[in-house]
């Protein structure tokens, strides 16, 4: 009996033992397996959309994502890349919790907005841009991920933009302008638009109606001119939700849906929906610009792709986060990126003008262009997306409007009464 | 790393549940998790040494004792210790800015199953009949190690990706690891629930519509198995699995049934039939070789029956029922005649007799009124005049015991009356072969010796 009390904690330890020298193992085969180690980044990717990941959009984030790191393998030897993807409405919590256990992940890619608040949540480290990486970058998007303490929140990588997707075999000629839109309709072509007011940006900027908003932002009186034009965009909305074959859907994936389905022959789209869209209609899917306004050519908002760095990385996994990022940006880089997935726009200058001659449809792509409605377009959205409230305010004033049941001129004056400091 | 089993309907592709296991591994990169994770040990390592010490050393019990330590706290509060250190150490943690969420997440894991036992003490002192050592291993432990598992694969960044790996494919539905791990904890959940909505449905039934108490077991039953039922298929279309999928699930079991499954299959149909059919039902009572059982409990495979003679669990495959008769006293009467056989002597008068046996009878409290006992004469016997007492008694399981009562009560009644019970007496003479005329026959001689004086006796 006794002997066999002194018996039991010695096979304890020896298991004990096993299991260091197992674990011990299993560690330095990490570090030297093959001849070169391996560095693991743990990446964590914010969905631009607020619509629920499904496990397809999961595998083909992971195959895209093993894809990118075996091609990144000759600049940064031994790469893996782990993702893990996140709906808008889940990240910012879980990566609090993570973060403030030592878990965060290394590198957090997502849209300049969600970047900022986790910056601002003190979740997110500032990134030290290197002057490769400051001219390697248009200045105008640094500027937008520049704090008002001038630190840099996330670095710029590639842009999605809003484009109009098509069926091919329905539309043969996609519209170029608003009036040519409705006239094809008339003609029984059935068009979908989302009710989102962030989604309709563009069809304000054909009317240059922003500035209307943005004046009253700022506090200033809008002239009557600026007043008109918004007045002109939601009547304009009004007439085209009055149309059989103007569909206003309530959210992107609706109208994805339907357009695949064979209902809609055109919907308003974003570039980062393009794979779902190419793997359902293949060779049929067709991708223009969004159609001008009577007064300038549509100019969307362009979500721009943002990497940040996680507050948790060891040494070695910053270096090799920072030595990715400094890769990334570089013409070679953006060129090949975005020419291979074609669902975002480069942030490189250089690399832009070569996407514009590259892929057809899209040459006349606005990104360097309309600065000015850029701006008006970013100021819009940072103000709504910083208090909800005012974002479901105005977005009931759309709906009143798109249902008829605001007059324009009526829907106007309360835009821009909802939209003044003091209110 | 895909493998693709033989069947082209299922394929299981694990891969990418190791490669997210396997990231885990950069996080030991990370000094602030090293230093968590060994915090976190080096207090578990202190509080296993210690109790194992306490247990083996009396030396150091003995020192504990003497400093009063383990009589001013109790052992319920005694365990919180080691939780409470560890989330200090969080507070610490925190204090310096140093990640603290893993700290905080063991220390709250390892106090939260630590508060199980004194709140199981707490219910057991205020409400001892309150099933709660059942509850705590079969629904609150698994709930906490279910919820547990699931916080640490989201504080590790995994849970939605896990969740989102498509492990089978399963009838061209793709089940997620996240799916399946919510079917697994649903169909856990339902079958050991059930039993609760189908009790109260039970009851309900016996409320509402007057049901019997002992069909209400039945209804149970049957309750407890569509509940289980319906939450399966339930599950089944969660996961995606549509009416094809299970035409085809179907399909391949009516081929295992009529190989490998059939006895199971026809067992728990049977079970299915007995409850609608009602001849088998807990509480009732069957002649099983002779023998009264009460039914305890009618399971899926097999009825479970407590034999009334030894008290011996029987299980009996539900199938048996169909194929081989089984004596019912309860399927549309409980009540159980039995019979006591006795000898009176011949001088007795046998209406006196048979009048004695009805009274003795009456007097019983568990003898029933009605149908009433009757009590026969059956033999001229040799020795006796036999009679035999039918009595009915309302709980078979009873009939045994009242029969013993009634035979002592007629000895009594007998012995009192002075009536005899005759019996066969037997004479032993020892013998011997070859026998010696004079010895073997001694007895003999006497007897009759003494039989010649009686009689010169009664003569003179």
């Amino acid at each position: 009996m006794r002997h066999q009390h002194l018996r039991a904690p010695l096979i304890r330890r020896r298991l004990l033992l096993l299991g260091l020298l197992c674990t011990a193992g299993l560690l330095s085969s990490c570090n030297s397996s093959g001849r070169t180690p391996i560095r693991l980044l743990r990446v964590a990717r914010i969905l631009p959309t607020n619509e629920k990941v499904t496990p397809v959009d999961s595998s083909r984030d992971r195959k895209r994502l093993r894809s990118f790191q075996n091609n990144l393998w000759d600049v940064v030897p031994g790469l893996r890349i782990q993702p893990a993807l996140y709906s808008e409405a889940a990240f910012e919590s879980e990566l609090e919790r993570q973060t403030y256990s030592g878990l965060g992940p290394d590198l957090v890619m997502g849209d300049a907005r969600v970047i900022h608040e986790l910056s601002e949540a003190k979740l997110l480290d500032t990134v030290p841009i290197t002057p490769e990486q400051r001219n390697a970058i248009a200045p105008g998007l640094l500027e937008r991920v520049t704090n008002s303490r001038g630190e840099v929140t996330g670095l710029p990588v590639s842009q999605y933009i809003q484009l109009a997707c098509f069926d091919k075999r329905k539309l043969k000629e996609p519209p170029a302008t608003l009036a040519l839109m409705s006239k094809q309709s008339g003609e029984g072509q059935v068009f979908g638009i989302t009710q989102n007011f962030e989604d309709l940006y563009w069809s304000m900027s054909g009317y240059k109606a922003g500035s209307a908003l943005v004046s009253a932002l700022r506090g200033q009186q809008p002239t009557a001119q600026q007043t008109q034009n918004l007045v002109r965009w939601l009547s304009w909305l009004r007439d085209a939700s009055y149309q059989q074959n103007v569909m206003f859907l309530r959210n992107q994936a609706t109208l994805r849906k339907q357009l695949i389905g064979g209902q809609l022959h055109w919907i308003s789209c974003w570039s980062s929906q393009l794979p779902q869209l190419r793997e359902a209609m293949k060779d049929n899917l067709g991708i223009t610009s969004l159609p001008a306004g009577p007064a300038a050519p549509a100019t969307p908002i362009s979500k721009l792709q943002v990497w940040g760095l996680g507050r948790n990385s060891s040494p070695r996994q910053r270096q090799t986060a920072e030595e990715l990022m400094q890769f990334i940006v570089q013409p070679w880089a953006q060129k090949t990126w975005s020419l291979r997935y074609r669902t975002n726009y480069p942030v490189n200058p250089a690399a832009a003008t070569i996407i514009n001659q590259q892929i057809p449809g899209i040459e006349k792509l606005y990104i360097f262009k309309g600065k000015q409605e850029i701006k008006i377009g970013d100021e819009i959205v940072a103000a709504i997306d910083g208090n909800p409230r005012l974002a479901k305010t105005i977005q009931n004033i759309i709906n009143d409007v798109i249902f008829g049941a605001k007059t324009p001129a009526k829907a106007a004056e309360r835009l821009q009464a909802i939209l003044r400091p003091s209110s | 790393m895909m493998t693709i089993l033989s069947n082209p309907l299922i394929t299981v592709a694990p891969g990418e549940i190791l490669v997210e296991m396997v990231s885990w591994l950069s996080f030991v990169e990370r000094w602030p998790v090293l230093i968590q994770l060994f915090v976190v040990l080096f207090v578990l390592l202190i509080a296993r040494t210690r109790s194992i010490l306490l247990r083996r050393n009396q030396r150091l019990q003995r020192l504990l004792n003497r400093a009063g330590l383990h009589q001013r706290f109790p052992d319920s509060i005694r365990v919180l210790v080691g939780p409470a250190l560890v989330l200090l150490m969080a507070g610490v943690f925190a204090l310096l800015q140093i990640p603290y969420g893993l700290l905080r997440y063991f220390g709250l894991l390892w106090l939260g199953w630590n508060l199980f036992t004194p709140l199981k003490m707490l219910v057991e002192k205020t409400n001892p009949n309150f099933p709660i050592g059942e509850i705590e291993t079969t629904l609150f432990k698994p709930i906490y190690v279910f919820t547990a598992t699931l916080s640490l694969l989201s504080l590790l960044g995994s849970r939605e990706n896990l969740a989102r790996i498509g492990v089978a494919n399963l009838f061209e539905v793709e089940i997620t690891l996240g799916k399946m791990y919510t079917a697994i904890v649903a169909i856990y959940l339902i079958v050991t629930i059930a039993s609760r909505p189908a009790a109260l449905m039970a009851w309900l039934s016996g409320v509402i519509f007057g049901v019997q108490k002992r069909n209400q077991r039945g209804l149970e039953l049957l309750f407890r198995y569509s509940v289980i039922g319906i939450g399966i298929i339930g599950v089944a279309y969660y996961i995606g699995i549509n009416g094809n999928a299970f035409i085809a699930i179907a399909g391949g079991l009516s081929v295992g049934i009529g190989f490998g499954t059939k006895e199971i299959i026809s067992n728990f149909i049977s079970s299915i039939w007995l409850l609608f059919e009602g001849s088998v039902r807990p509480g009732e009572i069957l002649m099983i070789d002779g023998d009264p059982c009460t039914v305890r409990k009618l399971g899926l495979r097999a009825t479970q029956l407590r034999r009334g003679r030894d008290g011996a669990e029987l299980l009996i495959p539900n199938q048996n029922f169909f194929t081989q008769e089984a004596a019912s006293y309860t399927a549309t009467e409980t009540s159980r005649r039995d019979s006591v056989v006795v000898g009176a002597a011949y001088q007795h008068d046998p209406d006196r007799i048979i009048d004695m046996l009805l009274e003795i009878v009456a007097e019983h409290p568990k003898v029933k009124k009605y149908p009433p006992a009757a009590a026969f004469v059956t033999e001229f016997a040799e020795s006796s005049i036999n009679y035999k007492l039918l009595f009915w008694v309302a709980d078979p399981l009873d009939a045994f015991n009242v029969g013993s009562d009634l035979r002592r009560a007629i000895w009594k009644r007998f012995e009192k009356e002075n009536i005899t019970i005759p019996f066969p007496q037997r004479q032993i003479y020892p013998m011997e072969w070859p026998p010696s005329s004079e010895k073997s026959l001694r007895p003999q001689l006497q007897a009759e010796q003494l039989m010649d004086q009686e009689a010169a006796g009664d003569m003179s």
